[in-house]
C-alpha cells in the first residue's frame, strides 16, 4: 500500500554523492571535503570500513551525522561540526565541579557523562605522596567545591565509558585569576604544550574538551613549590590582585578566542599571537571584538597571513 | 487618584481590534492562496540558540517554533541504563494560540510531547549513550494548527538533534493532512482543522524508507487514511527533506 521510493540523492547539483567505490577513488591524498546529512548512503560496506559517525545497513555504510566526510585508506569517518568531547587518556582538560560525593567529585568537562576524580588521584596537603586520611574524606569541599574550575588530565576510564581525571602534578589544580571560553571541541588542536605563555601576560590553558582557561600569568619561580606545598595557596578561592592592564589583556584574549571559534578557525599559540598582535597594532579594544565586522577584519588579517 | 493600585486607562479607552471575524470562511469557499496540496512555504534555520548544543527555528506562515537541544549529558536519576534517554517538552507561549494558554494548566502540550517523542524517539541512535539523557525543549512561539505545529515541531527538532551533532538513523521529516469535502488538504491551518472530518500526521525516516509515526485525530476511512498517507509521504519526499537537508548542509558548510 504505502510504498517508499529509494531515497533519491538531493543535492547532486552541488556536491556529488557517493556511488559504490567510483567516486571514493577520485584521489587518494587528496582530502575532499564533502558534506553529508544523517541517513545519507555513502559508500558499500565491502569496500569500505565504517568509522565514527557512520553505520552499516543493508551492506552500506550510511552516515549518522551532519558534518564532512573523511577518509584515511578505507576508514570512512563523518566529522560534525559540534559535537561533545570525546576523551583519550592523557588528554588535558578544563573542568567544572558539579558534585561532591563520597570519595569523589563529579565534574562537568563537555563530556557525554560526567568526569570523575577521585580524591585519592589529587594532590592532598602536607606532603608529596601521603595516604588519604578519614578527615580528607570529610573535608572534601576545603579542597574543592560545587562550581570550582580546575585543569586535569585524563587518567583512565571505567567500565561504563565515563572517564577519570587526575591532578597530581603541579600544573594541575585549581584555577583562578581568570576567565573560561567555551568553543567547539573540535577546534582545539593536539598541541605539545597545552600550557602557553602570551607574551603579553597572559597564561592560556588550552583544554582539549574545548573549556579554554585565560588568566594572569604567574612567574615560573612563583609557582607552588613541590615540597611541603601549600594547601591555602593551592585550594584558594580567592583572585590576586590583577591590575588593569592584564584585565584587559585577559579580556582581549578571551574575546579573540571567540571570535576566531565564530569562524571555526582551529586555535594553535602561534594564531593567537598574530591575533593579539593585530588587535593592538590596529587600536581596537576588547569590546568591539564583538562586533561582526571586526571579527571578520580579523580573520580575514590573519587567514590572508597564514 | 489611588496610587498604590494600578489603574486603567483614565479617560478613553479603545474596543479591540481582530484580525478577522473567525467565522467568514468555509470550506467550500475554497483554499485560501495554494493548492490543497501546497504545504505553507518553511523557514528553517538551525543554530540560532547558542546556549544550546544544537537548536533550530521553523516559520511556515503562522506557524513559529523554536527548538533547543541539550545533551547527550549524564542523567539525573542515579539508575543505571544502558540506552539513553530522551525527553521531549513541548512549551506553548501564552500568546501562541487565539485564546490565551495559561502556563501549567495546560494539558495540550504534553500530548503533543508524546507525539513529537514518538517520532523521533526510532530515529536517535540511544545504544550509544548508555546513562545519557537528551533534552529537547520545543517552545511553540505560534501556533496555526495543532496537526502542523506537530509537523513542524518534529522538523525542527530532528534538524536541532543533527545540528547537536548526535548520531542519527536519518533525518525525521513529518507532514499533516486533513480530509475536507473528501478531499486532501495537505499543512492545514487552525480554522482548515476545524472543518475537517479527521486530520492525520505521518512522521518517517525518507533516507531509509521508515515510517516512525502516525498521528491521526477525528474520522476517516481506511481508504481516505491511506490517501492521506500518500500524499503526505509525497510532499515529504518531493519536497520538505530536501528543504531540511538544505538548511543543515548550509550550516555545515561554514
Amino acid at each position: 500500500m504505502i510504498s517508499f521510493t529509494p531515497f533519491s540523492t538531493l543535492h547532486e547539483a552541488e556536491h556529488e554523492v557517493y556511488n559504490d567505490d567510483e567516486a571514493m577513488d577520485i584521489d587518494d591524498d587528496v582530502q575532499v571535503s564533502k558534506i553529508t546529512l544523517p541517513g545519507e548512503t555513502i559508500t558499500s560496506s565491502q569496500a569500505y570500513m565504517r568509522g565514527h559517525g557512520t553505520y552499516v545497513d543493508n551492506e552500506l555504510v550510511i552516515a549518522s551525522v551532519a558534518g564532512t566526510i573523511e577518509r584515511v585508506n578505507k576508514l570512512v569517518t563523518v566529522r560534525a561540526v559540534s559535537t561533545k568531547y570525546n576523551p583519550e587518556v592523557g588528554d588535558l582538560v578544563v573542568g567544572r565541579i558539579t558534585e561532591v560525593q563520597p570519595r569523589r567529585w563529579k565534574v562537568d568537562a563537555n563530556s557525554r557523562q560526567d568526569a570523575v576524580l577521585m580524591l585519592s588521584s589529587v594532590n592532598l596537603p602536607g606532603g608529596v605522596q601521603r595516604r588519604k586520611l578519614e578527615s580528607d574524606e570529610l573535608q572534601m569541599r576545603t579542597f574543592f567545591e560545587e562550581g570550582d574550575l580546575l585543569v586535569a588530565e585524563v587518567q583512565a576510564f571505567f567500565a561504563d565509558g565515563a572517564m577519570s581525571l587526575h591532578t597530581r602534578s603541579l600544573k594541575y589544580g585549581k584555577l583562578r585569576n581568570g576567565q573560561l571560553v567555551v568553543i567547539p571541541p573540535i577546534l582545539v588542536r593536539r598541541l605539545k604544550s597545552h600550557f602557553t605563555t602570551l607574551p603579553c601576560g597572559v597564561d592560556l590553558i588550552l583544554g582539549l574538551n574545548g573549556y579554554i582557561w585565560v588568566s594572569k600569568h604567574v612567574q615560573e619561580n612563583e609557582q607552588e613549590g613541590e615540597e611541603g606545598f601549600d594547601a591555602e595557596t593551592i585550594y584558594s578561592n580567592r583572585n590576586d590582585p590583577i591590575d588593569e592592564s592584564t584585565r584587559s589583556a585577559i579580556s582581549r584574549v578571551t574575546n579573540i578566542i571567540r571570535a576566531l571559534a565564530a569562524h571555526f578557525v582551529p586555535l594553535t599559540d602561534t594564531l593567537l599571537l598574530e591575533a593579539y598582535e593585530w588587535t593592538v597594532e590596529n587600536d581596537i579594544d576588547a569590546k568591539s571584538l564583538l562586533s561582526e565586522d571586526i571579527s571578520d577584519a580579523l580573520v580575514a588579517s590573519i587567514a590572508g597571513g597564514t | 487618584m489611588d496610587r498604590r493600585r494600578i489603574n486603567g486607562p483614565t479617560e478613553e479607552s479603545f474596543v479591540p481590534v481582530f484580525d478577522e471575524s473567525p467565522d467568514a470562511w468555509k470550506a467550500a469557499d475554497g483554499r485560501k492562496g495554494r493548492g490543497l496540496l501546497d504545504i505553507r512555504p518553511i523557514f528553517l534555520q538551525p543554530g540560532l540558540i547558542s546556549q544550546a548544543n544544537g537548536s533550530a527555528y521553523i516559520e511556515t506562515q503562522k506557524t513559529k517554533i523554536a527548538c533547543a537541544v541539550y545533551g547527550p549529558r549524564q542523567s539525573k536519576n542515579t539508575s543505571y541504563s544502558d540506552m539513553g534517554r530522551l525527553n521531549v517538552e513541548v512549551k506553548f507561549t501564552p500568546f501562541s494560540c487565539p485564546r490565551r494558554r495559561a502556563p501549567l494548566r495546560d494539558a495540550e502540550d504534553r500530548s503533543l510531547a508524546v507525539a513529537i517523542h514518538q517520532a523521533l524517539a526510532s530515529s536517535v541512535r540511544l545504544e550509544l549513550l548508555p546513562k545519557s539523557t537528551i533534552d529537547v525543549f520545543i517552545t511553540i512561539i505560534e501556533c496555526d494548527g495543532l496537526e502542523s505545529c506537530v509537523a513542524a515541531g518534529s522538523i525542527a527538532a530532528s534538524t536541532a538533534l543533527a545540528d547537536a551533532g548526535i548520531e542519527l538513523f536519518g533525518l525525521v521529516v513529518s507532514c499533516a493532512a486533513s480530509l475536507i469535502e473528501n478531499q486532501v488538504w495537505l499543512d492545514p491551518t487552525q480554522e482548515e482543522e476545524a472543518v475537517s472530518g479527521g486530520t492525520l500526521v505521518l512522521s518517517c525516516l525518507p533516507a531509509l524508507n521508515k515510517i516512525t509515526n502516525i498521528w491521526h485525530t477525528g474520522q476517516m476511512s481506511a481508504m481516505d487514511v491511506i490517501r492521506c498517507t500518500e500524499a503526505c509521504q509525497q510532499k515529504i519526499e518531493a519536497d520538505i527533506h530536501s528543504v531540511v537537508a538544505q538548511a543543515l548542509l548550509e550550516s555545515a558548510k561554514i
